[in-house]
């Protein structure tokens, strides 16, 4: 514990189990260092794609004949269009990183609040909030997005930019926060509504301190680790999600990402071609960032539960 | 032992002012329950008691679990409400946080186990509103000292002792002039017990707090406290000083209560009629709700409750329920269990 945060007594809330030190538990198993450095990868190709393969090719761009299959010169191949295969798949981690951390941060923002909100307070507005959350439970993620997606792009235009990310990015973005929220809130409140009943939240109810900040200061400490497992969880889910609804054409057009490479690929008739490579690469990425994420989620899970069993 | 209370005595009022408090716990109704319109149970955790602790005095409150000790404490510290009933701290409503702390059972569980002890002391300030210079002090009152070696520590680097002793710093930082303390002992080694009773009893002499010392253990309320209350299924059956009701109990559910402990005197086994059962679950008996585990009991002590009234003693402040108080038999024979001068406290 010696590389915790000093704190000034009083002031700020510092916790105990910071962030690095879950890190460096991670570290310790060779699964979860497997899927980090997975994750790293696709967090720098996010960040910095043309560091790896240059500019974004484009169909002026494209040098190579089409369909070439992978050799030395082209990795992954090229597609229909003589596009470099890897290129556009190192630049598709940026839509996947987008999408996946916005998705992550709406439904913890939402789910933790509204989770934490209803397992302290209890009561009527512990009933009404997880009726509102059942309710968004039995929404079929997939089937409201695909409605949702080309009615809010109709609305809001395909090329207005909102911090320089497109609408039709945030639609997915938005579609998927409110629809996967309800789960993360009915984890946390089962969570909270365990924390209430301790003795140090019953002890500062007696000094005092006021809900917001029980909730603050003992409630989102003790359930933090919790979150970030679900949120990466999340992360997979949305990737999934953002992934098939650009293979069917409600993804951003200008902007490819695995699931437009995965829809040009069909589209090219690709697997009847016997173009394996077009659909390995950007497939190849899906599955590896998912199976990545499920990893990392699962090795917090599982720290988490063997924390538990220590402090038994 | 005495000589505190006769002091704060004279000053009139009682700090802690308990009058005619009952509370009743609703047991959920299984669906079939509602579906067959069975009406729901009730537990009554606490009926008509009533309880006084002056200035400066540790009065300790015993009772077998179940009788109702913690829900009193709850209620004294404003946890959770009275159906009825009065709880006063100098002359005030619970509202008063600041002049009642609390040091509960578990110090496992009091503290959180992200946050360091200064943070913990820390949060009864912020949320009175009172200067956070008081956090070293209130360490360095319950003996963490140096409070620069304890201030930054977390729970998990701590002994159940220390974490006892960070609990009690907690509470006497808000200046208490009370502190319910329910059974802050009986997670702890022998050898810490020793060391939180002294710490107990320094700090009402020391700082003239006053302490609700809630425990199953007569030997524990022996060694520590001026008077004692004995608590059966939510109601008081016997109060006095500690020398009246341990040395002299008039009650048969104090007498089986003392009779229980073990005896340093192999030939005494056996010599007195144990309570037979145990406490009962659900509705308490009608009448003296002790009747059916006495051994004394008769007819009219199922149609009437005892009131809590002069023992027969004669002895100022001792008080005992039972009708048959006076008819049973001197109770000197039982003098020999009362645990004296066997209590690791120096207080005592």
């Amino acid at each position: 514990m010696s590389g915790n945060a000093k704190l000034s007594v009083g002031g700020r809330i510092l916790n105990r189990v910071s962030g690095g030190n879950l890190l460096l538990l991670l570290l310790r198993r060779w699964d979860a260092r497997v899927a980090l450095a997975i994750l790293t990868l696709l967090a720098l190709s996010g960040i910095a794609p043309g560091l790896f393969v240059g500019p974004l090719q484009t169909a002026t761009t494209a040098e190579a004949a089409p369909l070439l299959p992978p050799s030395g010169a082209h990795l992954f191949g090229t597609d229909d269009l003589g596009r470099d295969l890897l290129n556009l798949t190192v630049h598709g981690a940026r839509i996947s990183l987008v999408v996946g951390a916005l998705s992550a941060v709406i439904t913890l923002l939402l789910g933790g609040g509204i989770g934490m909100i209803a397992g302290y307070r209890g009561g009527r507005t512990d009933a009404l909030l997880m009726r509102i959350a059942d309710t968004f439970l039995i929404l079929p993620t997939f089937v409201l997005a695909l409605i949702l997606a080309p009615i809010l792009r109709e609305l809001i235009g395909d090329q207005t930019e909102i911090l320089g990310i497109r609408t039709t990015l945030l639609t997915i973005v938005a579609v998927i926060g409110v629809t996967s929220w309800s789960s993360t809130a009915r984890i946390v409140r089962s969570q909270t509504l365990s924390l209430r009943e301790r003795t140090f939240v019953e002890r500062a109810r007696l000094v005092g301190l006021s809900p917001m900040r029980i909730i603050a200061r003992h409630i989102f400490p003790n359930i933090r680790t919790v979150l970030v497992a679900n949120g990466i969880v999340v992360i997979a889910g949305s990737i999934l999600t953002e992934s098939t609804l650009s293979f069917i054409g409600l993804g951003d057009p200008f902007q490819p990402s695995w699931g437009t490479i995965l829809g040009n690929a069909q589209s090219a008739a690709a697997p009847s071609l016997g173009a394996w490579w077009f659909i390995m690469a950007p497939g190849g990425a899906i599955l590896f960032t998912v199976i990545a994420c499920t990893i990392v989620g699962n090795a917090i899970d599982e720290l988490l539960d063997r924390d538990v069993r220590v402090r038994r | 032992m005495s000589d505190q209370r006769r002091i704060s005595a004279a000053s009139g009022a009682p700090l802690l002012r308990v009058r005619g408090v009952s509370v009743t716990y609703g047991v959920q109704r299984s669906i079939a329950d509602i579906l067959a319109r069975r009406p729901g149970g009730a537990i009554v955790a606490l009926d008509d008691v009533d309880l006084d602790v002056d200035a400066g005095e540790i009065v300790a409150v015993v009772g077998e679990s179940g009788s109702g000790k913690t829900t009193l404490a709850r209620v004294i510290t404003g946890l959770i409400k009275a159906e009825s009933g009065v709880v006063e701290v100098e002359g005030e409503g619970p509202n008063d946080w600041r002049s009642v702390g609390m040091v509960f059972q578990d110090p496992y569980e009091t503290l959180d186990p992200k946050r360091t002890l200064g943070e913990f002391v820390a949060e009864g300030l912020e949320a009175q509103g009172l200067p956070m210079d008081r956090i070293d002090a209130s360490l360095e009152a319950a003996e963490l000292r140096p409070a620069s070696a304890y201030r930054d520590r977390v729970p998990e680097e701590l002994s159940g002792g220390q974490r006892q002793r960070a609990v009690i710093a907690g509470a006497l930082a808000l200046n208490p002039k009370l502190v319910i303390a329910d059974e802050p002992v009986s997670m702890l080694d022998v050898s810490m017990r020793a060391q939180i009773l002294a710490l107990i009893e320094r700090l009402r002499r020391e700082q003239g707090i006053a302490w609700l010392f809630i425990t199953h253990d007569l030997s524990l309320a022996w060694a520590i406290s001026d008077r004692v209350v004995v608590l059966y299924l939510g109601a008081v059956l016997e109060e006095g000083t500690a020398e009246q009701v341990l040395r002299n109990p008039s009650h048969p559910y104090t007498r089986a209560l003392l009779a229980a402990l073990p005896s340093t005197d192999p030939r005494a086994a056996g010599t007195h009629s144990l309570a037979a059962g145990e406490i009962p679950q659900g509705a308490a008996p009608s009448g003296c709700r002790f009747r059916n585990r006495c051994a004394h009991a008769v007819e009219a002590c199922a149609s009437a409750r005892p009131p809590l009234e002069a023992a027969p003693s004669g002895a100022a402040g001792h008080r005992v329920a039972c009708f048959r108080a006076a008819e049973l038999p001197a109770a000197a024979s039982v003098a020999r269990h009362a645990p004296g001068g066997a209590t690791p406290s120096g207080g005592a």
